[in-house]
């Protein structure tokens, strides 16, 4: 009889320890960040976000919002950021490229900010991954930093 | 019974701290293998994301899908494509990911991307899609094989698109037409040539078979109200090497869309440097051909 509650508290114990190592602590964030990194290579590799580049800033944020619900799933948020840059050899940059400043820095001239989020009721402290990519848009020669945050409630 | 029953517990005791530490051993081993793979898909991602913007850097539309690969292009240069690729290594300098080292090697050197050669090979088999004298003006189109390759494409097709410009005379797609030509018997190169000027109107080549070892050349003129040009297709050149396709012209701008069916879906669209993409702090690290599409 003893031996059986010991077995048994026994079992517990070990029952405890296991499920409680299982699952890593990188796991959640890895899986965000492949999620991240094959979001934004889907908007890329679709054109959609060379396609932006032309559209209008609700324009852009419609699409933006469209591609993201269809690539993030529904128990996920995410935040994306395009910023578009123009490259001179010039000493200031052109008028509609000068929120980063009338003078180019490294030669970079950021002509557009485009965002678009899912997160409305997210707090700043859900994100669970983030991720970058760059492109180029040969149709109006724009470089374009495009940034992703995921985030999880 | 009292004395057994401490005897099980510790027993018990023991067997689950063995458990503990190798359930602990067990997932720092499987961390150490979730970071190994973040490292990997950060490092791997990063130089497929620098890599695939080469293709528009260099003004080219260029899409493969199993056994085709198909280059779009517009020629003369209408951009400043030298000044693209210098834009864009200042881009990375200044706005890529920190903690990534991202380099150009021209063979082993570093070197600035707007340096290196506009060649588009496919490898394995050494097949060039360039320019002539490897210019990034593109005055030229030439797809260079070593014949002994030929055979490595089936088919190609060339299709070209003439602005602002008519057909000034009557089309004669015959063979005939083709000078340099005699009939192809073995290692033949197909291309089918399809030609379009500024009123729609085209125009295809009833000539496709061609022996690649003789220059066969097909001149067309163009003309509008108050200028003329030429186009000239030449396939096969002996006298340049290598030389399986030349399109130059003359006062006309052209957009050209050529399209190669290889005989194995084994191919990649690489350029003649090496893409090197490195973490800083672990010196993980990827170094391949840049790979164009």
């Amino acid at each position: 009889m003893d031996a059986a509650v010991a077995v048994l508290v026994g079992a517990v114990i070990l029952a405890t320890i296991v499920s409680g190592n299982y699952r890593t602590s990188l796991e959640p964030a890895s899986q965000a960040k492949v999620l991240a990194e094959s979001s934004l290579a889907s908007l890329d590799s679709s054109g959609l976000l060379s396609t932006i580049a032309g559209q209008s800033d609700a324009e852009a944020r419609a699409s933006l919002y469209g591609a993201q619900q269809a690539l993030i799933p529904g128990n996920l948020g995410s935040n994306v950021t395009v910023f578009l840059y123009n490259y001179t050899t010039a000493g200031s940059c052109p008028a509609s490229c000068q929120l980063g400043g009338a003078s180019p820095v490294n030669g970079l001239c950021l002509c557009r900010i485009l965002s678009s989020n899912t997160t409305a009721n997210y707090s700043q402290s859900d994100a669970v991954t983030a991720a970058a990519r760059v492109f180029y848009s040969q149709d109006y020669a724009y470089y374009g930093l495009a940034a992703i945050e995921v985030y999880k409630k | 019974m009292r004395r057994g029953f401490l005897f099980t517990a510790i027993a018990i005791s023991f067997f689950v701290v063995l458990l503990l530490l190798a359930s602990t051993s067990s997932r720092h081993y499987r961390e150490s293998e979730l970071e190994d793979y973040s490292r990997f898909v950060r490092v791997h991602g990063a130089w497929q994301d620098v890599s695939g913007a080469l293709a528009p850097l260099a003004g080219i539309n260029l899409s493969r899908n199993y056994e085709n690969v198909s280059f779009a292009d517009a020629l003369p240069a209408r951009r400043n494509h030298t000044l693209a690729l210098e834009g864009y290594s200042a881009f990375l300098a200044a706005k890529y990911a920190p903690g990534l080292y991202v380099q150009f090697l021209n063979a082993t050197r570093p070197s600035s991307l707007q340096y290196l050669p506009p060649v588009f090979t496919l490898r394995p088999f050494g097949i060039n899609y360039t320019y002539w004298q490897s210019s990034w003006l593109k005055p030229a189109v030439i797809v260079q094989s070593d014949a002994a390759n030929y055979s490595r494409i089936r088919n190609a097709s060339l299709s070209i698109n003439v602005s602002g410009l008519w057909f000034s005379s009557a089309f004669n797609g015959a063979c005939a037409a083709w000078s340099g030509y005699a009939a192809c018997s073995s290692s033949c190169f197909n291309l089918s040539l399809a030609l379009y000027d500024a009123n729609g109107s085209v125009n295809r080549s009833s000539c496709y078979v061609f022996n690649p070892r003789l220059n066969n050349t097909l001149k067309l003129n163009f003309a509008n109200a108050t200028s003329g040009g030429w186009v000239s297709v030449a396939v096969g050149n002996v006298s340049s090497g290598n030389v399986l396709l030349n399109v130059s012209w003359l006062n006309v701008t052209l957009a050209t869309s050529l399209n190669m069916t290889l005989d194995t879906p084994d191919f990649d669209v690489t350029m003649p440097y090496q893409l090197v993409v490195q973490e800083n702090v672990t010196g993980y690290s990827k170094a391949y051909w840049a790979t164009a599409g």
